[in-house]
């Protein structure tokens, strides 16, 4: 098995500039691509427009949180502007934040503080106003605790006890409801990734499967010159042939995919720690394919066909993907 | 030392062979000589363990060959006729590379011998894509006989290479089999046949039509075997090459 390993990993490495096209292109793509990407992201945010008359730290927190958000483009402007946005189309919903937002969430009231102005073209404001809603109540629930905690401990300040409080919000809230949607016979948690890095990583992994059936190439080119009958004869089986290849594939498309890892870990300054879970099951998703990949080869004997039927497959993964 | 009992073969739904008995005895030099289609590669291709026979048993040292099949492997040399070699590996790289990869124990000495004898290296820093057409087939014997099997199965190894590479091997082939070696060669040079072999085995569309000793060959054409027009055109053209031959 070694041996073999050594010859058939001898024989790609002599395929060096290949090789090297192969881990640099989709690289390249991405860097190409990238500020096209971002741009496009960002155009499909839902635009709300924001009008701050209370203009507290309360209601700068509030903005500060929900311009955070990925899925919304909050445009700051006056109550004036706001509406003229919303009958024009611009935004989706404009939210006004009337003047005493903070006065009324510290002394925990729930009277309507701020106003949501919609159209009847209005369609994904719903959303903004969930996030919105949910950061004045985080406000409001903080105050309140610290309101209570310095009625008893007089060891607390108003301060100390809402900052106390506000850190069961991070990173989750304490209590989160985790959404479980199932549906047609699967089941899938809400995963927390950008959509820009879902989209990078789903480029980098179909391009590294592909890159595992474009590998399988010599597999028939070994056939159709007799090269694997003869292994087969000469060391008395080609198992060890076959598990070469798929262990060398299996790792060459796994490099293909580390810069595009390595590239996300530096351009998005997340933890490894976020990207492991993604890593392993990458892995697991190549080396499943390449096992099927496998099987498919020693039942098609055909190279056209055998391509049609990957390259239907990838084209199918890719929508699934999507 | 290989029996074939009614052996058959079909490829694609066709019939390549069909029913074919022979024995293959220990220190035997057998030619295979047919017209193209007639069976001859399928047929070293089936000895060989390279391809199942659809019906019909062989046997090696008395066991079936699904029962032993690693050690019928061990001790069989086969030389297809496509050069089946790692193309990008240089020629110094390709044997050694072939030494480990088979399942027998290599003798470097053994190889060395083989090397000088087929004058290989003199082109030992070449890719093997890189080498003309008879350098491929003295290595692509070469590495056939690394691992000193006892029977070799040889399919047209001097094909389409010059006189001097043509030699070379062919005397290499003779040093082989008075050591010992069974050979089955298939070959449509009557003259190489002669030379190396001392059975012979016609075939035709897939059926065996002669086998016997090369002298009697002659039976051949005197009417005592029904044959093709083909076959008997092969025959007749390779004595008249042999004729001439000085």
């Amino acid at each position: 098995m070694g041996i073999q390993l050594k010859v058939q990993a001898l024989l790609l490495i002599k395929k060096w500039r290949f090789l090297l096209f192969l881990i640099t292109f989709p690289s390249l793509v991405l860097m190409l691509l990238l500020p096209f990407m971002s741009l496009a992201i960002t155009e499909s945010r839902i635009p709300i427009a924001w009008a701050d008359q209370d203009k507290t730290d309360f209601s700068k927190l509030v903005l500060k949180r929900i311009s955070e958000h990925e899925r919304l483009k909050v445009i700051p402007v006056t109550e004036m502007e706001g509406g003229k946005m919303v009958n024009t189309g611009e935004v989706e919903a404009a939210f006004i934040i009337e003047k005493g937002f903070e006065k009324q969430l510290k002394t925990g009231e729930a009277d309507p503080v701020i106003t949501w102005l919609r159209s009847d073209s209005s369609g994904l404001d719903g959303f903004a106003k969930e996030k919105i809603a949910a950061e004045a109540m985080r406000l409001m629930m903080n105050s309140k605790a610290a309101e209570f905690v310095e009625e008893y401990n007089s060891e607390f300040t108003w301060d100390k006890a809402f900052e106390f409080a506000d850190q069961y919000w991070e990173p989750e809230p304490l209590f989160r409801m985790d959404f479980v949607w199932v549906g047609e016979g699967r089941e899938a948690k809400e995963t927390t990734l950008k959509p820009e890095i879902k989209g990078i990583l789903s480029f980098f992994l179909i391009y590294a499967m592909g890159v595992g059936v474009a590998l399988k190439r010599q597999l028939f080119a070994d056939k159709e010159s007799g090269l694997y009958q003869r292994i087969s004869q000469f060391t008395g089986h080609i198992h060890f042939y076959d598990a070469s290849s798929v262990l060398l594939h299996i790792t060459v498309s796994f490099i293909v995919m580390l810069p595009g890892f390595v590239f996300l870990l530096f351009y998005y300054d997340f933890s490894f720690a976020t990207y492991t879970g993604f890593v392993y099951k990458t892995l697991i998703i190549l080396a499943g394919f390449q096992l099927f990949l496998l099987i498919l080869s020693k039942l098609i004997h055909k190279r056209r066909l055998y391509f049609a039927i990957s390259f239907g497959i990838l084209c199918a993964f890719f929508l699934f993907v999507h | 030392m290989i029996l074939v009992d009614k052996v058959s073969s079909s490829i694609k739904r066709k019939s390549i062979l069909k029913d074919v008995s022979m024995q293959i005895r220990e220190g035997d030099s057998i030619g295979v000589i047919g017209p193209n289609g007639a069976g001859k590669s399928t047929l070293l291709k089936v000895l060989a363990s390279v391809l199942k026979p659809s019906s019909g048993e062989l046997r090696f040292e008395g066991k079936p060959y699904s029962h032993n099949l690693k050690q019928v492997r061990s001790q069989i040399g086969y030389v297809p006729q496509e050069i089946a070699l790692f193309d990008e590996l240089k020629v110094k790289e390709q044997i050694p590379a072939w030494s480990r990869l088979a399942s027998n124990k290599v003798d470097t000495q053994h190889v060395n011998r083989m090397v000088e004898i087929l004058r290989l290296n003199q082109v030992m820093d070449k890719r093997t894509k890189d080498l003309s057409g008879g350098w491929k087939r003295k290595l692509n014997l070469c590495i056939g006989l690394l691992h000193e099997p006892r029977i070799c199965l040889l399919d047209e190894p001097t094909v389409g290479i010059d006189i001097a590479a043509k030699v070379d091997i062919l005397e290499w082939l003779q040093c082989l089999h008075q050591n010992g070696m069974t050979l089955v060669f298939i070959s449509h040079d009557w003259y190489e046949l002669k030379q190396l072999c001392s059975r012979m085995l016609v075939l035709d569309e897939g059926v065996k039509v002669f086998e016997g000793d090369s002298k009697h060959m002659d039976d051949l054409l005197n009417g005592e075997v029904e044959l093709s027009q083909e076959l008997t055109n092969i025959i007749k053209a390779g004595k008249a090459v042999n004729h001439k031959k000085p």
